[in-house]
């Protein structure tokens, strides 16, 4: 087992676990460190194998739990420049927690996580960065629905498992939503694009059942499809702050055409950011400081992250080609 | 630079006049004459006016499913100039065929406000190359002794290139105008035909509208119309 590693969990609503972050494309994919290099956390076999634990929920069956993690599954290989797949193993009693070689998704009850609506956590071989197990518990203290339309009052299972399977996957945080602070605590969503956002919205919608733009293109730069990589194209660049780089900043970029919309992060001291996945055209370029959720959402290292700067656009219409990029990016922020 | 352009012009057209002055008179209707189907050639500047290329906003989605604005776009094609180059073949006295290449140099304009996070207004741009081939025709509608008009309509290809040389796109160009030529030398009474009336040289002025299918992705609309002008050196071959 000297080559496994469980990693900290990450969560969906309020409060988030941690991974280390690649610096490949941005959206934000997991990565690890592999001798002092970092490399995307993914499933290097297909099927993705799993389970459902045979507990039922309160309103919810281990049949219907089955039934709505199958179609998140199948929404994330629906993605067209994506290759990869799941398939059901059976029902378990296996618990949802535990690194004991099984993917295995379920309910779990606690009440103590009381922003926490479901959980993810690996195991991955620390040589390769490989996921070898993955597992999803959605915390019963919330009230659930299975229903296809959506409850009120209650949360929808397929949209959140949608966004835990994401990060099963290899998928971080997005940040691109709206939120406003609770009076009670936390962040309340305004408005999102992303089911990849670390903030669920409120209770009785469906929402995230669908992928938007981000997610699409992330999963797509995960598990990369050849038609994905020869007829998709990049922006790469730098943020500075007073000439000195930027880390953390959340870049956006928005098809003039389209309104495709797909984000990333500077990820290193000097400022670099990559956004892969993007249809070819011309692109507005938005920077803006991670401040509509926690910045341990994305990040492990809070205190090297930036946010001391304004939302800025970037003066240039930028040029992304098919199968590249166009010339390095440099966007300049000033200080708040 | 100025003055060099034209004493060159000013060497051409006293090339002309001679010419013009040899060139033999006929009497009678010019139909009593063969017509001389001649070739043209004209070297020109060209001019795109600027065009609106619509607004949208990006958005986020509300948990009701609405749209929220996250920012405004409004974008539009700013006016280019360039060159152009024509090859023209008279068909008839009043009809020729012709195909003209040019290049330009409009700028992509968008216009980004209402940030959600009040970033400040800011304008982002992308000068982009446009080559386009177009095929065409003229027919005259008066001809004078040194001036003619006439209405030209065309289509053809287009190619868009991002200034850093990338990004490119083809696309359709529709132009439907007119203009007006204006032949150096006098003309004598009594020409045989329309060819041989005018002298070997002039100056073409053209104005259009240029209609823009395709290209760069860029416009709300499927069809972006501008409208276009050029002034060309024109030596008959």
């Amino acid at each position: 087992m000297s080559g496994r590693a469980r990693v900290t969990p990450l969560v969906t609503a309020i409060a988030a676990g941690a991974l280390s972050v690649a610096t490949l494309h941005a959206y934000l994919p997991l990565g690890t460190q592999v001798n002092n290099v970092s490399v995307l956390t993914r499933w290097t076999s297909m099927p993705i194998r799993f389970g459902i634990t045979n507990r039922d929920d309160d309103r919810v069956s281990a049949a219907e739990l089955r039934a709505a993690a199958e179609a998140s599954f199948a929404t994330w290989a629906a993605v067209p420049g994506a290759s990869l797949s799941a398939s059901f193993t059976g029902f378990t009693a296996a618990d949802p927690t535990r690194s004991d070689g099984q993917t295995v998704i379920g309910f779990e009850d606690h009440p103590e996580l009381d922003r926490t609506l479901g959980v993810t956590s690996f195991t991955l071989d620390r040589t390769t960065g490989s996921l070898l197990e993955a597992d999803i518990y959605l915390n019963s203290a919330f009230d659930w629905s299975v229903s296809p339309n959506g409850e009120t009052a209650r949360f929808d299972v397929q949209s959140v498992l949608t966004h835990e399977v994401g990060h099963l996957l290899g998928l971080g945080h997005s940040l691109l939503g709206e939120t406003v602070p609770r009076a009670e605590g936390g962040r309340r969503v305004v408005a999102k694009r992303a089911v990849m956002f670390p903030i669920a919205y409120a209770v009785g919608t469906t929402l995230d059942r669908a992928l938007r733009d981000d997610d699409i293109a992330g999963i797509s730069a995960t598990y990369p499809t050849g038609a994905f990589l020869n007829g998709t194209g990049s922006i790469a660049g730098r943020v500075t702050r007073g000439g000195a780089g930027v880390f953390g900043a959340h870049v956006i970029a928005t098809n003039t055409k389209t309104g495709q919309t797909v984000a990333g992060f500077s990820l290193d001291d000097r400022g670099q950011f990559t956004i892969g996945g993007l249809t070819p055209g011309l692109y507005v370029l938005r920077v803006e400081p991670i401040d509509d959720a926690d910045v341990g959402s994305f990040f492990d290292d809070e205190t090297r992250v930036d946010t001391n700067f304004r939302a800025t656009f970037h003066t240039k219409l930028v040029a992304v080609p098919t199968g590249g990029s166009g010339d390095q990016v440099l966007i300049s922020v000033t200080a708040k | 630079m100025t003055r060099a352009l034209g004493c060159t012009l000013a060497m051409c057209l006293a090339a002309a006049a001679p010419a013009l002055a040899q060139t033999p008179a006929a009497a009678g209707a010019g139909a009593s004459a063969p017509l001389t189907r001649h070739w043209s050639f004209d070297l020109g500047v060209v001019w795109l006016g600027p065009a609106g290329a619509g607004t949208f906003d990006a958005t986020y989605t509300t948990p009701t499913g609405n749209p929220a604005t996250q920012f405004s776009l409004d974008k539009s094609i700013g006016q280019g100039l360039g060159g152009s180059a024509r090859l023209a073949r008279q068909l008839s006295p009043r009809v020729s065929a012709e195909v003209t290449g040019s290049w330009l140099r409009p700028e992509f304009r968008t216009r980004l406000s209402d940030d959600v996070d009040d970033a400040a207004d800011a304008t982002a741009r992308q000068r982009v190359d446009r080559f386009t081939v177009v095929g065409g025709a003229t027919i005259a509608i008066t001809r004078g002794a040194r001036w003619q008009t006439f209405a030209r309509g065309g289509a053809g290809w287009l190619r868009e290139l991002s200034d850093d040389q990338t990004l490119y796109a083809d696309g359709l160009v529709l132009q439907a105008g007119g203009g007006a030529m204006l032949a150096f030398g006098r003309a004598r009474a009594g020409q045989a035909t329309a060819a041989t009336r005018r002298g070997p040289a002039g100056l073409r002025f053209d104005v259009w509208l240029d209609v823009r299918r395709g290209g760069l992705e860029f416009a709300e609309r499927r069809y972006v119309l501008a409208p276009a002008a050029s002034v060309a050196f024109v030596l008959k071959l």
